[in-house]
């Protein structure tokens, strides 16, 4: 790690301690409160990942192995599809044994609700600046038809009609990459933080051994003890940049509070949005629900993160729907949409106060 | 998402006893002494010609005002009306300076970090942040010695000691937003030096008419720690008489009086570090604030570390400036949804 993403990530750590401290004055709890209670989760958190990390252990293996070059990464995900489960957090972290202190009760009351959601009303949430990330480029094609359609080109295509859209509504965008070029999941997650993004939004185009299977997959971050996505995970972890201890580090350092909460509604969202606007298009889009799956660029990102399959290249009328430019700005409007309900449902007081001067 | 970008200002604003700073995004960098002063009556209103007076201005006509200082001690004043509009009255005037007033009547966004003593920052948070409302949109408030080791990027392994007018304040940097435990005040600081020149003085020449002011400026120009580069004469009356007197000797003795004080604090504070990162502590001790700029501080403190085997105190390269312009820094770091909101 450079020192100055040393120091970056130093002062990221630091100010959460400064702002702990002050909504600490704010609603007038002891000082040191919040930093205990978020000390409380990191441990509930660690005892999660060590109870129920087999199958973590199995992504990370699979992306040692293609990492180290002992094996060559499928450029598109093998294995039976399986059945499309209801969206949960596999091996979810099971309620600590010891009740919570009467301090943690008081911070949970002021700050969050039931859902481990921030009361709005406390820190007032806005999307200021999205981190868009258009997967694969450079030598790294992602997935293809093989007649000339790649997820690289589709992807970066995508994500700069949503840069534009993002742009109109006075949003500020952070693009990871904005050329056929080869950037590390290491560099875009690093850039997303660095730029202080309030959301990351990774776009990917999906490839399914079952060429009649089509439609959308929203991830955000979690445990997954599906096989199939066990191995999609270390397929689209490969070249990330991150050592073996950088990724025990980063999986150290994951609050699975607030952001992962965030995460689910806004994964929630932009499933919702895209399969809305899609099927007006595509009749026959199968809205293929939230998941969770451990990607790289969504345990290294420091903000709510999400990784979207946006339609199916291996399906024959999704890849020529995907060659039509009007059906991949009905998606980049799609994911503004999300982008927007997120917004909203983050902080409807905010958004009441500024009805009418919506885009 | 909001319809129409607003432009924002960032500032940091260091609230110090006796001097307060402001750096500002636009590149504006203003200090005030922290004095506000209301005329005593109505001819004292007629001469100095306006109902309130800050800063140097406060301190010139202290015989005509009822003079107040807002952080003495490092403490904000709660007693009196007086008090609390007289910390409004300081922030008014410091943003007033750096245009800042003038960019948020306009419209742009303001978003401030404000620094203060640690026992401020303790006790009178709630105060404060009453005291700016109105002058600012966004407020995040952290203990001064905080602001510097942000703004030097001090943030592992280090020790910060701002000596300023009222306090002296320790802060030791592990990485993490510190604790009560990794801080520190002590009262012996500029103003206490002052305190004790004056109490020597007048012990050594019965009848010297001498303000609290004239000696703090005797200090700020000859004020030294170790050996004298030359003999320190003034002009002072005594018994009515306008004499000469020699205060070398009770200059150095006021001075130096603050090196134990501080270096036992200091080296407290070490011991109180895990010991693997002790020496690397004591490497990177930072002194900032006003009454760190007396010659020969720095040296006396580093010589205290020798039986501890040895560390390196450096100043700050703009003491005066460290505390507003790490404000500033942490402003422009913040993420923006953190900030708190404050009322009209």
């Amino acid at each position: 790690m450079s020192p100055e993403v040393k120091l970056a990530r130093l002062k990221q750590e630091v100010l959460r301690g400064v702002v702990d401290d002050n909504i600490e004055t704010i609603v007038g709890l002891p000082r040191g409160t919040l930093r205990r209670e978020r000390r409380r989760r990191l441990v509930r958190l660690r005892r999660w990942l060590l109870a129920g990390s087999g199958t973590l252990s199995i992504a990370l293996g699979a992306w040692i192995w293609t990492e180290t070059g002992l094996g060559a990464a499928p450029s598109t995900p093998p294995g039976n599809r399986p059945t499309v489960r209801p969206v949960r957090m596999a091996g979810a972290p099971t309620p600590v044994a010891d009740e919570p202190s009467q301090v943690r009760r008081l911070a949970e009351r002021l700050f969050l609700g039931r859902d481990q959601q921030l009361v709005p009303e406390v820190i007032p949430l806005a999307v200021r600046t999205v981190a868009i990330d258009p997967g694969h480029g450079g030598r790294d094609g992602g997935t293809s038809l093989g007649y000339g359609l790649h997820e690289k080109d589709l992807t970066l295509d995508i994500a700069q009609r949503l840069e534009a859209l993002l742009e109109e509504a006075q949003v500020d965008v952070v693009m990871t990459r904005t050329a056929d070029q080869a950037v590390s999941l290491r560099e875009r997650t690093e850039l997303a933080n660095l730029s202080h993004a309030d959301l990351f939004i990774s776009v990917h185009v999906n490839w399914l051994p079952d060429r009649t299977a089509r439609g959308i997959e929203v991830y955000f971050l979690g445990q997954t003890d599906d096989p199939f996505l066990t191995r999609l995970a270390a397929a689209e972890n490969s070249d990330s940049g991150y050592s073996m201890a950088d990724y025990r580090a980063l999986l150290e350092g994951i609050y699975a509070d607030v952001r992962q909460d965030q995460s689910h509604q806004l994964a929630r969202a932009l499933q919702q949005a895209l399969y809305e606007t899609l099927v007006r298009e595509n009749p026959e889009v199968v809205g293929r629900g939230v998941m969770t799956a451990p990607f790289v660029v969504l345990i290294a990102t420091e903000m709510p993160a999400i990784l979207a399959e946006v339609a199916c290249i291996s399906n024959d009328r999704e890849a020529r729907l995907l060659a039509i430019p009007r059906y991949r700005q009905r998606i980049a409007e799609a994911l503004r949409d999300g982008v927007q309900r997120y917004s909203e449902s983050v902080n409807p007081a905010l958004h009441a106060n500024q009805k009418g001067t919506h885009p | 998402m909001s319809a129409e970008k607003k432009e924002d200002i960032f500032v940091g604003i260091d609230l110090g006893t006796y001097r307060s700073a402001i750096s500002t995004s636009e590149g504006e960098k203003k200090t005030v002494e922290s004095f506000v002063g209301w005329p005593v009556d109505m001819v004292a209103r007629k001469v100095l010609k306006r109902s309130i007076l800050v800063g140097q201005e406060a301190i010139d006509n202290r015989s005509m005002l009822e003079i107040h200082r807002p952080l003495e001690r490092g403490l904000l004043k709660e007693g009196s009306e007086k008090d609390q509009l007289a910390v409004r009255q300081l922030i008014a005037h410091l943003v007033k300076e750096a245009n800042v007033e003038k960019a948020h009547k306009n419209g742009c966004s303001v978003r401030a970090v404000v620094g203060v003593p640690a026992e401020a920052l303790r006790v009178n948070r709630q105060h404060l942040r009453e005291a700016m409302r109105g002058f600012v949109d966004n407020l995040i408030i952290v203990s001064e010695p905080f602001a510097v080791a942000y703004g030097l990027d001090a943030l592992l392994h280090a020790m910060v000691i701002d000596v300023g007018a009222g306090t002296t304040d320790f802060c030791v940097m592990n990485g993490r937003y510190p604790t009560e435990d990794d801080q520190r005040t002590l009262l012996n600081a500029g103003d206490w030096v002052d305190e004790q020149l004056h109490k020597l003085l007048e012990e050594k020449h019965p009848g010297i008419k001498v303000s609290v002011h004239t000696v703090r400026s005797w200090k700020e120009s000859w004020g030294f720690i170790g050996t004298p580069k030359k003999q320190i004469k003034v002009n002072v009356p005594i018994g009515g008489r306008p004499t000469e007197i020699d205060i070398t000797e009770e200059v150095k003795a006021a001075c130096e009086g603050l090196v134990a004080p501080i270096a036992e604090t200091m080296q407290d504070l070490i011991a109180a570090v895990e010991s693997e990162y002790q020496e690397k502590v004591r490497q990177n001790i930072i002194l900032a604030g006003g009454s760190s700029l007396l010659p020969g501080f720095a040296a006396h403190l580093e010589a205290s570390l020798a039986e501890l085997g040895g560390g390196s105190v450096r100043l700050a390269n703009d003491p005066v400036w460290v505390g507003s312009d790490g404000g500033l820094a942490l402003a422009q770091d913040a993420p923006k949804s953190d900030w708190e909101k404050l009322p009209a």
